[in-house]
This record gives C-alpha cells, sequence and structure tokens, in this order.
C-alpha cells in the first residue's frame, strides 16, 4: 500500500514532462540564398500556337482560325416530331367473336415528318431517340406488327411486334419501347419511293393465334400507334434543300483567349489569307457586310479594306464521289499593299466582327433533288495571319493576373535581388502588385522597374545582352498579403529604342532572370 | 496562470534531465552515525535526476529552445561570436523507483541484500561547430564568398527503460544489477564533413557532406514502446578505507545494449548539393503550375536500409574519494566520464556539514561534463530514521541567472520500512 501511495509522485513527474509548449521558439536568420532563375523566351510569353520561328530564326505571329461554318447545317434540322395514328376495325356493331389467327386491321401509311421548306429523301442519323406506344382498345387478344422498312440500322427495316392483350374496362393495354437512333437510316421517300419527308408504315393486327380466349370486338374498336422522333441529330442528309436567304452576325475570338497586349505596334508586313472551302452539295452566295478586328480593351474596331472581299461571292457546289467530297474553294490573300492589314493587326485585334448575307440555292433545284451535306463538314471560312515579328514598339504592354491558392507562412524583413540578362533588342518595365479580391492595390512589390534592351549587332540579328540589378524591398506587411483571395498582378512593358523603325524578333533571344533573396527570415518550431 | 505553469513545466525538465554526479551513493547513508535505520525490512526510493548544459549555450538559450520563446537576434550574436570552433551541448534525465530488501541474507551472508528498480532513462547530446551554429541561428550572409564547415556535427539521442534486479551491501551500499532494457527512441547522426559555400553574389549555395544516421522504428512511439530490447549492468562500489573515515567510490552505470528491430533506419549521406533557384520558365503560366520550393529532404542525396542494429547504452563510470575530517565535516573529490563527444570529463569538489545527526548540507564546485563550471548544493535529511530525503542541485547559480550554462536538480524520497531485528547490521567500519 505504501508503494501505491508514493507511486503517484512518479505519475505526476511523467505527466508534467508531456506537458505541451505554449508559444513556439523562434529567431530570425540572415538568409541569402538564390530563390528563383529561369529563361524567358518569346514562346513563353505567347502561346506556342500563335507563334512559330522561320528558317533564319525570326519569330512570326500566326493566326489560324475557323472563323464560321455559315449556320449551314441549320437549314437541313428535323425537329422533334409526334406522329398518332389511331386504327378502327372496319366493321359494324358488335360484338363479334373473332376466331384466332384473324386479321382485324392491315393499313400502309406515308407519315410526314415535321420539316418546313426543304425536301429531304435519305438522312443519316448521328443521335436521336424514336419512342413507339400502341394501345389496344380491343377486348382481345391480338399479335400487333408494325413495319418501317425504311428506318434501317445495317442494312435491316425495323420492325415492332407487340403481343397485346383485351382491355381492362375503359382502359387500353399499353405496349412501348425506345430504339436509340445513332447510327440509322432513314428513307424518306414514302412507299412510292418519290415523295420526300415522309415515312412509309405498314400496321397488321391479327388476333393471336392459341390465346386462351377468342376476341370480342364491336365496330369502332381501335389500336392507337404514336412514334415520336426526339432530339434527332443528323449526320448526312440528301434532297433539296430549298431556296434560303438568311443574315449572319458572329463575333469571333481569333486569339485562343491570350491576352492581347496593349499599346502601340509598329510593323513591317503581314499576310491575311480569307478561305472559303465548300463540302455541301449546294450552290451559294455571300456577300461580306463587314468584317472587323476589335479590340476590346481599347474598343477600337478597324474595318479590313479589300474590295473583293465586300462583291458577292459565287460558291460552287461540292460533289460526293461515295462520301469522298471534292469541295471547292475561294480564296482571298491581303497583304499591305492591297489592304489596311498592317493598320488592322497594328490595332491589336483579338476578336474579328463578322456581317454576312447568305443565299443557298440560288439558282433552284439544279440536281433533282441531290443536294446533300456531311454536317461535320459544310461550309466553311479559314483565317489565316501571318505576321514576321520585325517590328517597333512602344509602351506595348502584357498583363496578367495570378491567383494566390496557398499562404506564404513566412515572417521576414529584407530584400529580393533580381538580375536580368536581357538578350532581347527591347527594354522594358515590370511592375509586380499585390491586389485585394475588390482589385484595390494593396502593396507595389515592383513599381514600373527598368530593364535594359540589349545593344543590336552589326548584322540585326545578335545582340549583346545587357544585364540589369533590381532591389526589391521585402517587409512583413507584404508577406502577410499573400493569401487566398487577393492576387498578383503583372505587367511588363516592352519598347524598342526607336519606335518608327523595325527589329527583328529571333528565336535565340532570351531573358535570363534569377532572384536572389537576401533578408532575416523567421524561423520557428512548435 | 501561465507562467507558473510554465515554471513548473521548467523545474520538471530541469529535475528529469540528467543522471550526473550526483549518481553515487549518498554521503548521509555512508557517513550518517545513526545507522538504525539499517535494521528496517525494507526501503522504497523515488528518485528523479536531471541535468542539461553546454559549454557555450546559455541558460537563456536552452529554456527559449525547450519552454518557447523568440530568440533576440543580439543574444544569438553573442553566442556565435564566443563558440568555440567545436562545441557541445547535451542533456541526461532519470526517474525511477527502487525496493532494498534488508531482511533477506544472501547465500547465508547477511550482509547482503536483494534490491530491484524500475527506471526510465533519457540522454540526448550534441557535438556542434561555429559555423554551424552561426549559419542555423545567425544566417549564411556572413559566409557570402567563403565556405562555412558545418561538421563535425554529432548528435545523439537514446531513450530507454529498466527493469532491473540485484544485490547490494547493506553496510556500505555497494551494488550489482542487471537490467533488462527496453528502447523507446534511438538517433543518432554522425557528419564529420560538411561544408556550404554561399557565393558573393548570393545566385548559388552549394552543400558538400558526408555522414551517417540512424535510428529507431519511427512507427513505435510513445513510453516502452518496445522499439528495442537489450541488457545493462550497473555496479556501484563503496570501499571504505583503513582509517575508518574515508571511502572510495567507484561506479560504472549502463554497461550494455539495446538491438533496435527490424523496422530502424540506417541512412548513409555522401554528395554535393548546387543550389541555384526554383527553375520557372513559364512565369506567365504559373496559375497552371504549382509553384512547390523542394524541402532539404528533397535534394540531399542519401541511401537508406530498413534493418535491425545494435547500439550501446551511453555507458558512464565515477569515481569519488570522501574523507571525514571532522566528525561535522566531511570532503569529498571525484570525477564523471560519460561515453559521448558532448561531454567532456567533469570533476568536482565538495564539502559537507552535519548539522545534526541525521542532516547534512553539501556544498560542490565542478567542472566539466556538458557545460562549465557549477556550483552546487543539495540537503540530506533522514528523519527518524524512517525516511529519507535529498534535493539538490549542481547549478545553483543556473536558478538565478539565464548567463549561465547549466540547469540541473535531483530528488529522492525514500522509506524505511520495518524492523528487521533479527538481522541487525553493525555500523559500517
Amino acid at each position: 500500500m505504501n508503494l501505491f501511495r508514493y507511486s503517484h509522485i512518479l505519475v505526476v513527474i511523467l505527466v508534467l514532462t508531456g506537458c505541451k509548449r505554449e508559444e513556439p521558439t523562434s529567431w530570425n536568420t540572415h538568409v541569402y540564398a538564390p530563390l528563383v532563375q529561369g529563361r524567358l523566351t518569346l514562346d513563353n510569353l505567347i502561346p506556342d500556337t500563335l507563334l512559330y520561328a522561320d528558317d533564319n530564326g525570326l519569330w512570326h505571329l500566326k493566326v489560324t482560325k475557323n472563323l464560321t461554318d455559315f449556320n449551314l447545317d441549320s437549314i437541313v434540322t428535323i425537329p422533334d416530331t409526334v406522329i398518332r395514328k389511331s386504327f378502327k376495325v372496319p366493321i359494324n356493331g358488335g360484338p363479334i367473336t373473332l376466331p384466332n389467327g384473324t386479321t382485324i386491321i392491315n393499313q400502309h401509311e406515308n407519315n410526314k415528318l415535321n420539316i418546313n421548306d426543304v425536301e429531304l429523301r435519305y438522312v443519316k442519323m448521328k443521335a436521336g431517340r424514336l419512342e413507339y406506344t400502341i394501345k389496344s382498345y380491343i377486348n382481345g387478344y391480338l399479335t400487333c406488327t408494325y413495319n418501317i422498312p425504311g428506318v434501317k440500322l445495317n442494312g435491316v427495316g425495323t420492325v415492332i411486334q407487340a403481343q397485346t392483350e383485351p382491355k381492362q374496362g375503359n382502359q387500353p393495354f399499353v405496349f412501348s419501347g425506345e430504339l436509340d437512333l445513332s447510327g440509322y437510316e432513314m428513307s424518306l421517300t414514302g412507299q412510292s419511293g418519290f415523295m420526300s419527308n415522309r415515312v412509309y408504315t405498314h400496321l397488321s393486327i391479327v388476333t393471336t393465334p392459341n390465346s386462351p380466349s377468342q376476341a370480342q370486338v364491336y365496330g369502332q374498336d381501335s389500336v392507337v400507334v404514336e412514334l415520336k422522333f426526339i432530339e434527332p441529330v443528323i449526320e448526312y442528309a440528301k434532297g433539296y434543300f430549298g431556296q434560303h436567304v438568311y443574315n449572319l452576325q458572329q463575333t469571333v475570338d481569333i486569339t485562343n483567349d491570350f491576352m492581347m497586349p496593349t499599346g502601340t505596334l509598329n510593323i513591317d508586313q503581314a499576310s491575311l489569307n480569307l478561305n472559303i472551302v465548300n463540302a455541301v452539295g449546294v450552290d451559294a452566295q455571300i456577300k461580306f457586310e463587314t468584317l472587323a478586328g476589335l479590340n476590346p480593351q481599347t474598343d477600337s474596331n478597324v474595318h479590313l479594306q479589300h474590295d473583293p472581299l465586300y462583291q458577292t461571292i459565287n460558291i460552287t457546289r461540292a460533289h460526293d464521289n461515295n462520301g469522298y467530297v471534292q469541295t471547292t474553294q475561294n480564296n482571298f490573300s491581303l497583304n499591305n499593299a492591297n489592304s489596311n492589314l498592317d493598320v488592322f493587326i497594328e490595332n491589336l485585334p483579338s476578336q474579328l466582327q463578322m456581317a454576312a448575307q447568305i443565299k443557298v440555292n440560288p439558282l433552284g433545284d439544279q440536281t433533282s433533288g441531290n443536294d446533300f451535306i456531311y454536317t461535320s463538314n459544310s461550309l466553311q471560312a479559314w483565317l489565316d495571319i501571318q505576321v514576321p515579328l520585325n517590328i517597333g514598339m512602344h509602351h506595348l504592354a502584357f498583363a496578367d493576373t495570378l491567383d494566390i491558392n496557398t499562404s506564404i507562412e513566412l515572417v521576414a524583413e529584407g530584400k529580393l535581388a533580381l538580375q536580368v540578362m536581357n538578350a532581347f533588342p527591347f527594354s522594358a518595365t515590370c511592375s509586380v502588385l499585390i491586389l485585394s479580391s475588390d482589385n484595390q492595390v494593396l502593396h507595389y512589390i515592383l513599381q514600373e522597374a527598368p530593364i535594359a534592351h540589349a545593344i543590336l549587332g552589326y548584322n540585326s540579328m545578335t545582340t549583346t545582352p545587357s544585364t540589369t540589378l533590381i532591389q526589391i524591398p521585402v517587409n512583413a506587411d507584404q508577406l502577410r498579403e499573400i493569401h487566398p483571395g487577393n492576387r498578383f498582378a503583372i505587367r511588363v512593358q516592352l519598347d524598342t529604342p526607336q519606335n518608327n523603325e523595325h527589329y527583328g524578333l529571333y528565336k535565340d533571344y532570351y531573358m535570363d532572370f534569377k532572384l536572389i533573396g537576401d533578408g532575416k527570415m523567421e524561423v520557428s518550431y512548435e | 496562470m501561465n507562467k507558473i505553469f510554465l515554471h513548473l513545466a521548467a523545474l520538471t525538465v530541469i529535475i528529469l534531465l540528467s543522471k550526473a554526479i550526483n549518481a553515487q551513493t549518498p554521503t548521509l547513508l555512508l557517513f550518517n552515525p545513526d545507522t538504525s535505520y539499517r535494521q528496517s525490512s525494507s526501503m522504497i526510493q523515488l528518485y528523479g535526476q536531471g541535468i542539461i548544459g553546454s559549454n557555450v549555450l546559455d541558460n537563456r538559450f536552452i529554456k527559449k529552445s525547450f519552454l518557447g520563446g523568440h530568440l533576440e537576434d543580439n543574444h544569438l550574436q553573442g553566442l556565435a561570436e564566443k563558440m568555440n570552433v567545436q562545441n557541445r551541448a547535451g542533456m541526461m534525465a532519470n526517474g525511477g523507483i527502487d525496493l532494498f530488501n534488508f531482511s533477506d541474507t544472501l547465500f547465508a551472508n547477511t550482509d547482503w541484500g536483494l534490491r530491484a528498480g524500475f527506471s526510465t532513462q533519457y540522454h540526448g547530446g550534441i557535438s556542434f561547430s561555429q559555423d554551424a551554429f552561426k549559419t542555423v541561428y545567425v544566417g549564411n550572409k556572413s559566409f557570402a564568398g567563403h565556405i562555412a564547415d558545418l561538421g563535425p556535427l554529432v548528435l545523439n539521442y537514446q531513450a530507454w527503460q529498466k527493469f532491473g534486479a540485484g544485490i547490494f551491501n547493506k553496510k556500505n551500499w555497494s551494488s550489482a544489477t542487471l537490467s533488462l532494457v527496453a528502447g523507446q527512441q534511438y538517433q543518432s547522426l554522425i557528419a564529420n564533413n560538411v561544408k556550404m559555400y554561399t557565393s558573393e553574389s548570393g545566385d548559388s549555395l552549394s552543400l558538400s557532406y558526408a555522414g551517417d544516421y540512424y535510428r529507431s522504428d519511427t512507427l513505435r512511439k510513445g513510453f516502452a514502446n518496445g522499439s528495442g530490447l537489450g541488457l545493462a549492468l550497473d555496479f556501484n562500489y563503496n570501499i571504505p578505507l583503513a582509517d575508518g573515515k574515508s571511502i572510495m567510490s567507484f561506479a560504472v552505470y549502463d554497461i550494455g545494449f539495446i538491438a533496435w528491430n527490424k523496422n530502424s533506419q540506417q541512412f548513409t549521406y555522401e554528395s554535393t548539393t548546387s543550389w541555384t533557384g526554383l527553375a520557372v520558365n513559364s512565369v506567365f503560366q504559373l496559375d497552371n503550375d504549382s509553384l512547390r520550393f523542394p524541402n532539404l529532404r528533397d535534394t540531399l542525396d542519401y541511401t537508406k536500409k530498413t534493418k535491425g542494429f545494435t547500439a550501446a547504452l551511453p555507458t558512464s563510470v565515477h569515481v569519488r574519494y570522501a574523507k571525514q575530517f571532522h566528525e561535522k565535516h566531511l570532503y569529498e573529490v571525484g570525477v564523471s566520464i560519460w561515453a559521448t563527444r558532448a561531454a567532456i570529463p567533469a570533476i568536482y569538489i565538495g564539502a559537507s556539514q552535519f548539522l545534526c545527526n541525521n542532516f547534512i548540507l553539501r556544498e560542490r564546485i565542478s567542472y566539466g561534463g556538458f557545460g562549465k563550471f557549477g556550483f552546487g548544493v543539495d540537503a540530506q535529511w533522514m528523519p527518524k530514521s524512517s525516511w529519507y530525503l535529498s534535493a539538490g542541485t549542481s547549478n545553483l547559480d543556473g536558478l538565478f541567472t539565464s548567463k549561465t550554462h547549466g540547469m540541473s536538480a535531483h530528488i529522492t524520497l525514500a522509506k524505511f520500512f520495518g524492523r528487521a531485528s533479527d538481522n541487525e547490521i553493525p555500523p559500517m567500519e
């Protein structure tokens, strides 16, 4: 017992050794170390898809964009369609007892789809559903066979067969199902083979052989068949697509979300190709009313001036050789000499505004209903801009913001030294800010820090890099603002020595940078 | 309230951190003219001892390192400037319970009895260079354009529990104990060659290193977790000299080993690593990347083996000569040696006064061990010969000022039970 009495002293001592400290141990240590280093070339600033270097190493800006499909596939769409037919027993009075195996209804139908202005003879479906329902109001066991020979999958027509049971009071027996129309072909020429927009069906209703009871039929008893085409999408269509005139108005992003710079750009030369490619079996006419480059940052737009573009363009139909489509093309080449292309590009547009009028089949049905369209490849306008980067720049500014995803658990006071070795023939000023969630400037980390340009060599291609050292004070207040919700804003402004002269930007040009930390940092441990 | 708790915690740490130069048999038990306690049938002893110290780090640094707080720049700068090329710091602590059975007669020898005990032990030390301290606590700026010699860097820490049984001499307290050892934790880093170069412009760092690091099973944590198993022997030999007033004491503790289990790890480092900054080329696409700086472990090259190993316990040897010059005065001199690079042999000289038959006040001056000079006092009291109380410190100055280089404390509480009248032991001669 005495041992037990005194052992509590040891227990208390042991428990106390496990007590936790209420504050961490911390101290400030002077860190002098490289933090970040890297090399910037032009393809780090501009996406690869917008840039390529030629054989001389000169960078070219390249924009290739499918501007529009002129909405041509919209004229051959099939809207959702419901076909509902009621087939009545062709007798009067009743009840009449019919022996098993007796044919009650044998009906052929041409069902019109809800299509206007277009005479389709054949379509192949990319997607959609066909829901069917058979309701029997007859007091007997029936075998219903609904044949849709023109709706085929892998060359086999569709047959819907239902074994219906006698109605219950006034409630019909209901049989229903659904087909996925993907891959289905539909002949829309009706029973005769010379019609359009028609689905041929044949309904046969027979009292079921070997049924447990014979059918008791009244005159006017009926069987109702309902077909629903839901969200049908056409992959291929053939027929006469009709005469149509419609207007197109579109604004297209031509820089793939790349944030275009602001400022003044002076280019030496440029080329633009507009290629209208027709893979549809229709004739058409296009008349552009507007083609303008829009710079949303400055809200300025420049109309592209090139007379042939604004005249009526006759589009010849394509030819379908058993699935291989021979397209027709209308090509327009623009340059500084035959257009205002340099002004158009110097506006630094990121969007192209288009307005055009399109006429389909202006001469009517020239092929006796053999217009065709593959909806995945119809009438398209391709834009191809190429600008050799032999340029002058004045305050050409790239800006971006970076969301801050993590907090910096760092208490420090000192400076960062940014060493920059610039081999580009342009100078730059850098600004880095911390923005609050409501875009208020909280701190300037860098405010228009200048970076000197390289010295151009005798051949105007090589440069002698310049070195710039930028001191960036860092304090605890700045570091505290680096947390989720706030953002970094970075702005780099570029200037060539002479704005009105052109300087080539070559693949070998680079900007090396090193960021060195030189300050007291708090170290702590729990 | 928080301060009170912190002081309590600090006191507790000090008490538990050690097995120091007070490890040998208490002088009161050896020299007390009242030997009636030996007629007891048994004694139970609870004890806790601790010491922490350094030859360069002061108590302000030690307290904040263990209890938390901000280490001021000028304090750290002052410590760095006063350092030797190679420095040391360490701690030891133990606590336990012992049972002494006076009623036994061992092999028909009435002088010897059986003893048993349980104790928990903690032992850690570090030997470090001035450059290593400056790099970590002051920074590498002062080494720009130079090489900082961070080695030799030796760090060890070992924690274990002992379950022991043995014999003891009832007249002179000599004893021998064999213990089963349960290993709790082991870490050992020996890096003799570690150099860091900081370039003049700060645009590169280079670290070359060679060393070995051993650690026990990291999946097992806490007290008596069974990460290792071993044996230990403790000897304590007190020799009464012919004059009848002197005693020569030899003690060796923790001769033994622990075999750490197969989940233990061995790391071997030997490489050179350079750092020129995190490579970031697509700065305008940072939002798509995760900008993460590698930690030190990512950048070091090492080979790792997971397997068991055997490590020796940190054995200590203690020698003491004590002489009673007068019935009221006792003097002693001694030396303690530990098998660690973090401590040098500690020598001490002390005087004790019998303020009454059952009460001794002792003063000591010591030098060495983990720290430097220490002035210690303790009191030993045996009220009614049925209790034994002892408390004291080897670093009295450490309780009053933060400028000294160590702290220590020890406390013992023992109770004698019963009377073995048929086993009366004569006074020591």
